[in-house]
């Protein structure tokens, strides 16, 4: 549902991490990616031909929000920025942890926009830090 | 390949269509499980005009175009991909059909530039995003 008015002030928790969550992708979940983007699996050695698999990492995200009152449907996408620094494979386990980094607001017809600017680094044992994730998200609070 | 190149065009090329049960395995695939991109009576009840497309789903798209083009295009080759920036401009409703076309620009001997969109079937912007490609 769209979030009915509760004064939502995000903006006090700009600087709040989530927990450090830990995420592998079996060959079945792999090959399902690559299928619905168009890739075959089988020039998907690694990550670099599905890049956005690290889109995944995303629970830092989705925790903090609710975290902070809100719900996942008044969540729209704004803007995603990736920096890509390495590269990992089927079975391998990723380490991240999310950031909020900083709100911004504004009025819409009818509803607040919170536009909330989430870091996420991506990381693997092998590699260090394989992955910058910059994520621009929208939550709508219906003005009443 | 020293100096700022002109414009090359990247065709436009299909993605896909957007169904439910595309839909659905990208929520398996990717393991987001918002209901906007689910049930239409929820995507409803959160002032949308149906179920919409999972944003990261066009984002993929334009990434699988940029690493066609890698593959179509002789001077990427030895390039990798180094950074993106997509803007989300419209909500992909089910049934649009995304193409995804741009243009290319060298920046130096070491970078390239890719600046892409993704269009549904009435030729309205959904994502535009601009791709760093680094030797």
């Amino acid at each position: 549902m769209l979030s009915l008015t509760k004064n939502f002030d995000f903006k006090k928790h700009i600087g709040a991490k989530s927990k450090v969550y830990h995420i592998s992708f079996d060959q079945e979940r792999w090959n399902l990616f690559c299928k619905v983007l168009g890739v075959d699996p089988k020039d998907a050695k690694d990550s670099r031909s599905i890049p956005t698999l690290v889109t995944a990492c995303r629970f830092g995200e989705f925790d903090l929000i609710e975290d902070f009152g809100g719900v996942m449907s008044s969540v729209l996408h704004a803007e995603q920025e990736y920096q890509f620094k390495g590269e990992f494979k089927p079975g391998e386990i990723l380490e991240y942890q999310t950031t909020l980094e900083n709100v911004l607001e504004r009025s819409g017809k009818g509803a607040k926009l919170h536009f909330m600017v989430f870091k996420t680094s991506v990381k693997t044992e092998r590699s260090g830090e394989i992955a910058i994730c910059g994520s621009t998200l929208v939550y709508r609070e219906l003005l009443t | 390949m020293t100096e700022m190149s002109m414009k090359q065009v990247i065709e436009p090329k299909v993605m896909g269509v957007i169904g439910m049960e595309l839909l659905q395995s990208y929520s398996i695939a990717s393991g987001d499980y918002n209901k906007i991109h689910l049930d239409e009576t929820i995507a409803k009840a959160a002032g949308l005009p149906g179920v919409i497309a999972h944003g990261m789903l066009m984002s993929g798209w334009m990434h699988t175009r940029v690493l066609q083009a890698l593959v179509e295009v002789p001077d990427f080759k030895n390039f990798t991909l180094e950074s993106t920036q997509t803007r989300f401009r419209a909500m992909t409703l089910v049934g649009d059909e995304v193409s995804v076309s741009g243009h290319w620009q060298i920046e130096s001997s070491e970078n390239i530039k890719l600046d892409l969109v993704a269009k549904n079937q009435k030729n309205e912007t959904l994502i535009t995003g601009v791709f760093k490609l680094v030797k």
